[in-house]
């Protein structure tokens, strides 16, 4: 499986964010393929890619190139901080003050609400760029994981038609305020052209609510989705499991 | 401070992790040439977050670092973050090959201690290997292999404290359980997993099994047993069954058996490398 890594920095927020890209094992110029961006790449890539290939050899999906992001931390701290300000779109002063005295965060701490600007940043600068540098065609898929799930959530109601899959597991609605119940309210469409994979672990908080959020989705026209409890699994043990189902789910070569 | 943390975490049960100093250096990666069977072998390693010199630890080895290596230390992290288990060593132990193809025929002897030629003929048909490419029976020389060469490597080279886990799945799951009764000293922690055993040599591993309970009536282990809920009812109920010859035979053995919903021979690889290590050093 062939592999790249790319440093990317955003003329946007002057950040440097490390893309990494697993291609399909046939991929070839001559077709144009699917983008799935996953989120939270700094743990995530590892387990994804793999995840694929194994799809692969159980020929449970169609080819897609993967694409995670991941921000330029190099240990679990600076990936909290850093995470914290792309995939919240509210800003939260209090929770940042909060949790970045929990966390003993050193100043300036945590800054919640750079989402909006995360997210032109995947729109103008990464796309772009993967769309240059590969043979894609125009259908993208997102996921992504507790907050970076939050953030995925978001990006249904962004109207541009840029995402059409979404991968939405374990996402912080609660934590954040259940914000996102506002943001679905303030959509005003009847329409939502996206295909979700939602899911939760059987040992965290959040189903009903998880359950409440996709029960709303379904008077849009367009919308259709996937809901997987998994048993026996925690708010982070879930990852892999929930990694590869996400994939196999959104890129199931049965449709 | 940490435990605070982790209350906090809780508490919330949603979103955050706690910091760590883990770094993405806790990793490293060995060659080496086996000078028993002349393959060459790579080592890939993960250390725990609070990784100390001058403590001890337990190490525990995966087959299949072909497919599993990358997911297998992601899931050692995934299950840090939120202090799931001990503090282990991971290492996947992968052979030479480059392609799916070339892993098959190179796990094929390394996995197999008896010589099962009629298998080997179905099965080089079944995945669309050249005919002779799959050979079995070579296991001995792979647990040469792994006793004189990769044991040394990692435990003379990282603080070791006498207590080794292997898991593996199909084939990988195969060699696991027959291990179980070749070397009962060598490990105390077994992954069992999507298990192929039932196919060799009309189930040879029950009768392997049942002569080690004849003369033992305790086994020092904890296993873990899985499989995913798609795969054939028939293997999924051999496993059951020696899960439950373990359960009858042995007083103190501790074993858990899971059948991962939804799941195939190939999509519950990352499901189960990470509830197969959660099990086997669950933190108490």
């Amino acid at each position: 499986m062939h592999t790249d890594e790319i440093n990317l920095t955003s003329a946007i927020n002057h950040r440097t964010y490390k893309i990494s890209v697993a291609l399909p094992t046939t991929y070839t110029k001559e077709k144009k393929y699917p983008v799935f961006y996953l989120l939270d790449g700094y743990y995530a890539f590892p387990i994804a890619k793999e995840a694929m290939k194994a799809l692969k050899m159980g020929n449970l999906v169609h080819d897609f190139i993967l694409v995670s992001i991941a921000g330029d931390e190099k240990t679990d701290y600076e990936w909290l901080v850093k995470r914290w300000t792309d995939y919240t779109f509210t800003y939260r002063a209090r929770k940042d003050s909060t949790f970045s005295n929990m966390w003993n965060i050193k100043s300036p701490g945590l800054v919640s609400g750079g989402g909006e600007t995360f997210y032109q940043i995947i729109k103008n600068e990464i796309i772009p760029m993967i769309d240059s540098k590969y043979s894609t065609n125009n259908e993208r898929g997102i996921s992504g994981h507790s907050l970076s799930g939050l953030y995925v959530a978001n990006l249904l109601f962004k109207r541009d038609g840029l995402f059409t899959k979404f991968g939405i597991n374990s996402p912080s609605f609660l934590f954040w305020d259940n914000d996102i119940f506002q943001a679905e309210a303030n959509y005003g469409q009847t329409n939502l052209n996206a295909k979700v994979f939602f899911s939760i672990a059987e040992l965290e908080d959040g189903l009903d609510n998880l359950l409440k959020f996709e029960a709303g989705l379904k008077k849009y026209q367009g919308f259709n989705s996937t809901f997987v409890l998994f048993k026996d699994e925690t708010h982070n043990s879930v990852g892999p499991a929930m990694i590869s189902r996400t994939m196999r789910v959104l890129y199931s070569n049965k449709n | 401070m940490k435990k605070l943390l982790f209350l906090g975490i809780l508490f919330l049960s949603q979103s955050l992790y706690a910091q760590f100093p883990l770094t993405k250096d806790l990793t490293a990666k060995y060659d080496l040439t086996s000078t028993f069977n002349k393959t060459k072998y790579t080592l890939e390693v993960s250390l725990p977050v609070s990784y100390d010199a001058s403590k001890k630890y337990p190490v525990y080895y995966i087959l299949d670092g072909y497919y599993a290596a990358a997911i297998a230390h992601g899931a050692h992290r995934t299950l840090q973050f939120e202090n799931l288990i001990e503090d282990v060593i991971v290492v996947t132990i992968s052979g030479p090959e480059k392609t799916t193809s070339e892993w098959l025929i190179n796990r094929w002897p390394d996995y197999t201690f008896s010589k099962d030629t009629l298998n080997d003929v179905i099965y080089a048909k079944v995945f669309h290997l050249p005919e002779g490419s799959t050979v079995s029976g070579k296991g001995d020389l792979f647990l040469q292999t792994l006793t004189q060469q990769i044991f040394p490597l990692i435990e003379n080279k990282y603080g070791f404290n006498g207590n080794r886990g292997i898991s593996g799945h199909s084939l990988g799951g195969y060699l696991v359980a027959d291990l179980m009764f070749k070397a009962p000293e060598m490990f105390n922690r077994f992954g069992i997993n999507s298990s192929s055993q039932r196919l060799h040599l009309n189930n040879e591993i029950r009768s392997k099994e049942k002569n080690y309970a004849a003369t033992h009536k305790e086994f020092n282990g904890k296993v873990f047993l899985s499989f995913g809920s798609l795969e054939p009812k028939d293997a999924i109920e051999d496993l059951r069954y020696f899960d439950n010859q373990l359960k009858s035979h042995y007083k103190n053995i501790e074993t858990k058996f899971v059948e991962f919903a939804d799941e195939t021979h190939g999509s519950v690889m990352p499901a189960m490398l990470s509830t197969c290590m959660w099990y086997l050093y669950k933190k108490n």
